[in-house]
C-alpha cells in the first residue's frame, strides 16, 4: 500500500459511513488516480465534515452545543463545581444542575412536543432528548473519568465538597432517564392535543 | 490552465456537473476532466461528489452500472430541464449585461 492509498482511506474515514457505503469505492478510486496535493486533502477534509454534519441529528447538533457551554462554563469558572450540588438521596450522589434546571426541562419538554408536530413519534421526541442531555453532561462525566484515573485531583471540585469519583462519572446518566421521560410525555401531550384539534381543523 | 473555483454563476458545481453530463454519461474523474476542459475550474474531489450526491438526491442524474470501481452519472429528463433552464436564465441576464457594457 502506497503513501497516496494510505492517505485517500484515511480521508474516506473522514465521510460518513453511510455516504462510504453508496460513494466509497469510486471516491477513494478517484483519490488515488491523481497526486493529492494540500488543496485537494483540504477540499475532501471540508466536505467530508460537512457530510458529516449533514447526516447529524437535530437533537445530535443541540447536544453538541449543550456540551461546549457546559465545558466552557466549566473552563470560565475554573472548577467543575459551579455545576454539581450534592444530593440529598442515595442515587445520585451528585447533581448536574443545568441537567436539572427547570428551564432545561420545560425546554426538552417543548422540543419533545415540536419533533411530534413535525411528524415524529413520542419514543424519537423521548430520544431525542436523552440524546441531548447525554452531550450536554459529556463534560462533567469526562471529570468523573479523569478524577477516577487520578489525572484530576478531587480537590477541584472545591474544599468543601468532594464527592467520589465515581458518583461524578455517573452523575449526568441518572438524568437520562428523566429526560427521556420528559421528552417523550412532551412529545406525548402534542400528538394528544393534535388529535384532539384535528377533527375540528377539519370541520372548519 | 484551470483554477479553483470562484464566485458566481458558472462556477457552481452542480451546474457545471450538469453541463459535463449533458455530453453524456460521465465518471467522477472523466466529469473533473471535462469540467477543468470547457470552463476552465478545477473542481476539488469532495466537492464534487458533494455536489454528485446532492444532484442524485434531486434526481437531476442517475448513477449506472459501475465499470470496475468507477461509476458513470447520467443526467436525467428532469435534469435536462433544469439545466437547460438555468442556462437560459443566465444567458438572458448575460445579453442584457453584455448589452449595457457595450459603449454607446
Amino acid at each position: 500500500m502506497t503513501t497516496t492509498d494510505r492517505i485517500a482511506s484515511a480521508l474516506l474515514r473522514i465521510c460518513p459511513k453511510s455516504w462510504r457505503q453508496e460513494y466509497g469505492a469510486e471516491f477513494e478510486e478517484l483519490l488515488r488516480s491523481r497526486p493529492l496535493t494540500a488543496w485537494i486533502i483540504a477540499d475532501v477534509v471540508r466536505s467530508g465534515l460537512g457530510e458529516r454534519a449533514r447526516v447529524t441529528t437535530l437533537a445530535t447538533r443541540i447536544g453538541l452545543v449543550g456540551m461546549v457551554a457546559t465545558g466552557g462554563w466549566m473552563i470560565w469558572s475554573g472548577s467543575p463545581a459551579v455545576l454539581l450540588r450534592e444530593s440529598n438521596k442515595l442515587l445520585p450522589r451528585v447533581i448536574v444542575l443545568p441537567l436539572a434546571s427547570d428551564p432545561y426541562l420545560l425546554f426538552l419538554a417543548l422540543l419533545g412536543g415540536v419533533i411530534v408536530a413535525r411528524g415524529g413519534t413520542p419514543s424519537a421526541a423521548g430520544r431525542a432528548a436523552a440524546t441531548i442531555s447525554f452531550f450536554t453532561g459529556l463534560p462533567v462525566a469526562i471529570v468523573g473519568f479523569l478524577m477516577l484515573a487520578r489525572l484530576v485531583p478531587a480537590v477541584i471540585l472545591g474544599a468543601a465538597y468532594a464527592p467520589s469519583a465515581l458518583s461524578v462519572l455517573t452523575a449526568p446518566l441518572f438524568r437520562l432517564p428523566e429526560t427521556w421521560l420528559l421528552g417523550s410525555l412532551g412529545g406525548y401531550l402534542t400528538a394528544k392535543l393534535l388529535r384532539h384539534n384535528g377533527p375540528e381543523r377539519g370541520v372548519a | 490552465m484551470a483554477r479553483k473555483p470562484a464566485a458566481g454563476p458558472a462556477s457552481d458545481p452542480e451546474l457545471l456537473i450538469l453541463s459535463s453530463l449533458a455530453s453524456g454519461p460521465k465518471h467522477g474523474y472523466a466529469i473533473m476532466n471535462d469540467i477543468a476542459a470547457f470552463a476552465e475550474v478545477a473542481i476539488g474531489p469532495g466537492t464534487l461528489y458533494t455536489a454528485i450526491t446532492r444532484l442524485v438526491e434531486k434526481k437531476l442524474i442517475a448513477p449506472q452500472a459501475s465499470v470496475g470501481r468507477q461509476r458513470p452519472y447520467r443526467l436525467t429528463a428532469h435534469g435536462a430541464a433544469t439545466l437547460a433552464e438555468h442556462l437560459t436564465s443566465m444567458r438572458r441576464v448575460a445579453t442584457v449585461g453584455l448589452a449595457r457594457l457595450r459603449p454607446a
